[in-house]
């Protein structure tokens, strides 16, 4: 547990390990491929990591950060760290709106945005039906966020039966996550740093919110506005994730668990660190995809749920004892 | 206590000498579920004063204390804080006013007490500012106040009950508010730490050169704690029947055993006057 002002020496100390862990794993993404880490030393060895790994590692970065800091403010909306927006069905209703639009031949609308508005109605909907109060509000969250993913995954398959578009990228894409066609350029970076730069402004409310409505009113803010911008930006979060690597789960469950053992639960230390783990996690996760069964490849979810299921059947197991 | 040593300007109230009451309510009506629980209340508490809230279970005390602090509404009439509308005051500037202790905290996360205790200065601190010094200090005062100094690093969910109650507490007394509303206070808390926490509560109503003590209103179940620590009371019958004067006036058999709806009885041995439920299996009363 920290002691110390929330910005003190030994904050910024994790944080700048934090990134360093990161920059590696970026590193270790380049040079591992087709299952051997090597130095690139031809000119194609050059081009191979210069214009495929690269934009498929910093997808996989920006796709970590987004779901890491969603993940830990589903949490604070939720007052539940099992809120993640893949088990949540956030990143189902992202991907069935995205897929939707396709279908529907909504494509002049960009990706991001039809995402953004799955996202949204499938938040709302968690988010009215699942904050009950009492000792049901978890089970009555869980429940209503599975079922509302397993009603996704439903219509995601249902239209991409119907659909039948070889344009289309694959079921693995939507239902599991998958980085093998994604790439992006550096500037994607931005999102997830002006989304963490928006909600840091926030940070010591988002501490006084984790302690539920009644008492955040009593210290000052004004829950109800605050919760809506949590919600909208939380949401915005997810919907990028998914335009880019499809519904990858569990990230946004452990990497703020991870970084609450490491940094503590103050959201000042919190949400930084989720954003920099969340992507070194993904970065590693998808080059292990990558290289684990060369020259077969795995769809990046695969591993986050191995990683995730555990963790959240141990969290569930400790939330029903008590406190 | 913490925090008078150092409390911003703002969270102390102009016009400190005048008589305006620390929190005023006019005709206030309060209602549960559609039942009139507290109906046309009028009451101030001044500055120096500890108003105990007695009444049966569920006639509304916690409501009422929860209206009072703005949380939640009234169907009818006016709470004033310092003579302002609570309804027209910011919800931050009300917090830089009046804390409230709730009964039933629930920590999600584990933050560790100092942390907790830090965020009751939640409400004087600028959005981007951090914590300073000064903040922190009187965060370890308050923990200190309620004997939590020694767990400032623990995390708030491997405290016991207790525990749990007297951190939720530090968290109010760091926000150094004027209006204290403390709903059952002593719930959960063996009687050494009652009494302690209720002395701690009544030394600071009675700072020596305050310019302008707070005040504090707090719902009980023990009519005893009353008597000890309420300069008023305020009781409520259901029905939004209420009666509210000075302890002395209030605290009498006759009137306890109406409230409760069962026969109180007084007994005094000549220090203390104790109230107690007339006891034993009914034969024997």
């Amino acid at each position: 547990m920290r002691v110390n002002a929330p910005f003190g020496t030994r904050a910024r100390l994790m944080i700048g390990v934090l990134a360093a862990f990161a920059a590696a794993s970026v590193g270790l993404a380049l040079l591992w491929g087709n299952g051997q880490v090597a130095w690139p030393d031809t000119a194609v060895d050059w081009r191979i990591v210069g214009e495929i790994r690269l934009p498929r590692a910093l997808a996989a970065l920006v796709t970590g950060s987004l779901l890491a800091l969603a993940g830990a403010l589903m949490q604070v909306l939720l007052r539940n760290p099992l809120a993640d927006p893949y088990v949540l069905g956030v990143s189902g209703g992202a991907a069935a709106f995205a897929l939707a639009g396709m279908l529907l031949g909504l494509e002049f609308v960009p990706v991001e945005l039809r995402a953004f508005a799955g996202a949204m109605v499938s938040s709302l909907i968690v988010f009215v039906l699942g904050r009950g109060r009492g000792p049901w509000s978890t089970a009555r969250m869980l429940l209503t966020g599975v079922v509302m993913a397993a009603g996704w995954g439903a219509l995601i398959s249902l239209m991409l039966a119907l659909g039948d578009d070889q344009s289309l990228r694959g079921m693995l894409f939507w239902l599991m996550g998958d980085l093998s066609y994604a790439g992006v350029s550096a500037w994607w970076l931005m999102a997830p740093a002006v989304l963490l730069l928006l909600m840091m402004a926030r940070a010591r409310s988002l501490n006084v919110l984790a302690a539920g409505e009644t008492q955040a009113a009593l210290l000052g803010e004004a829950p109800k506005r605050r919760y809506a911008e949590i919600y909208v930006v939380a949401s915005a979060m997810t919907a990028l994730a998914v335009a880019i690597a499809g519904t990858v789960g569990f990230v946004g469950l452990v990497v703020p668990h991870l970084m609450r053992m490491i940094v503590g639960a103050d959201h000042r230390r919190l949400l930084p660190a989720a954003a920099i783990f969340g992507g070194a996690f993904l970065v590693l996760a998808d080059t292990l995809a990558r290289n684990l069964f060369s020259p077969r490849q795995l769809p990046v979810g695969v591993l986050t749920a191995l990683v995730g299921v555990p963790l959240f059947l141990l969290l569930l197991h400790r939330s029903g004892r008590g406190r | 206590m913490p925090g008078d040593q150092v409390s911003s300007p703002e969270s102390r109230v102009p016009g400190a000498a005048s008589r305006v009451p620390l929190l005023e309510a006019r005709d206030l009506s309060v209602s549960i579920g559609g039942v009139r629980v507290v109906d046309g209340l009028d009451l101030a508490l001044a500055p120096g004063r500890s108003i105990g809230i007695l009444g049966p279970n569920g006639a509304g005390k916690t409501t009422l204390l929860l209206t009072l602090a703005g949380v939640r509404g009234a169907d009818g009439g006016e709470i004033r804080l310092h003579g302002t509308a609570l309804a027209r005051m910011s919800r931050r500037t009300i917090a830089q006013r009046l804390g409230m202790l709730i009964q039933n905290t629930r920590f999600a996360f584990d933050a560790s007490c100092l942390e907790v205790a830090l965020s009751g200065r939640h409400p004087h601190l600028p959005a981007l500012a951090s914590e300073s010094a000064a903040d922190i200090d009187i965060a370890r005062a308050a923990l200190a106040a309620v004997g939590l100094a020694a767990m400032e690093a623990r995390s708030c969910r491997q405290l016991s009950g207790g525990e749990q109650r007297r951190l939720a507490l530090a968290t109010v007394l760091a926000q150094d508010p004027a209006v204290l509303l403390l709903d059952e206070p002593t719930n959960h808390l063996d009687p050494a730490r009652q009494v302690e926490i209720l002395d701690g509560l009544w030394r600071r109503l009675h700072q020596p050169g305050e310019t302008l003590p707070g005040g504090q209103m707090m719902a009980l179940h023990d009519i005893n704690l009353a008597t000890c620590y309420c300069t008023d009371v305020l009781m409520l019958f259901g029905e939004g029947r209420w009666e509210f004067a000075p302890t002395a006036e209030m605290l009498t058999e006759n009137r306890l055993s109406r409230l409760y709806g069962c026969p109180i009885r007084a007994v005094s041995d000549g220090r203390q006057t104790v109230f107690a439920a007339a006891g034993g299996p009914p034969a024997a009363r």
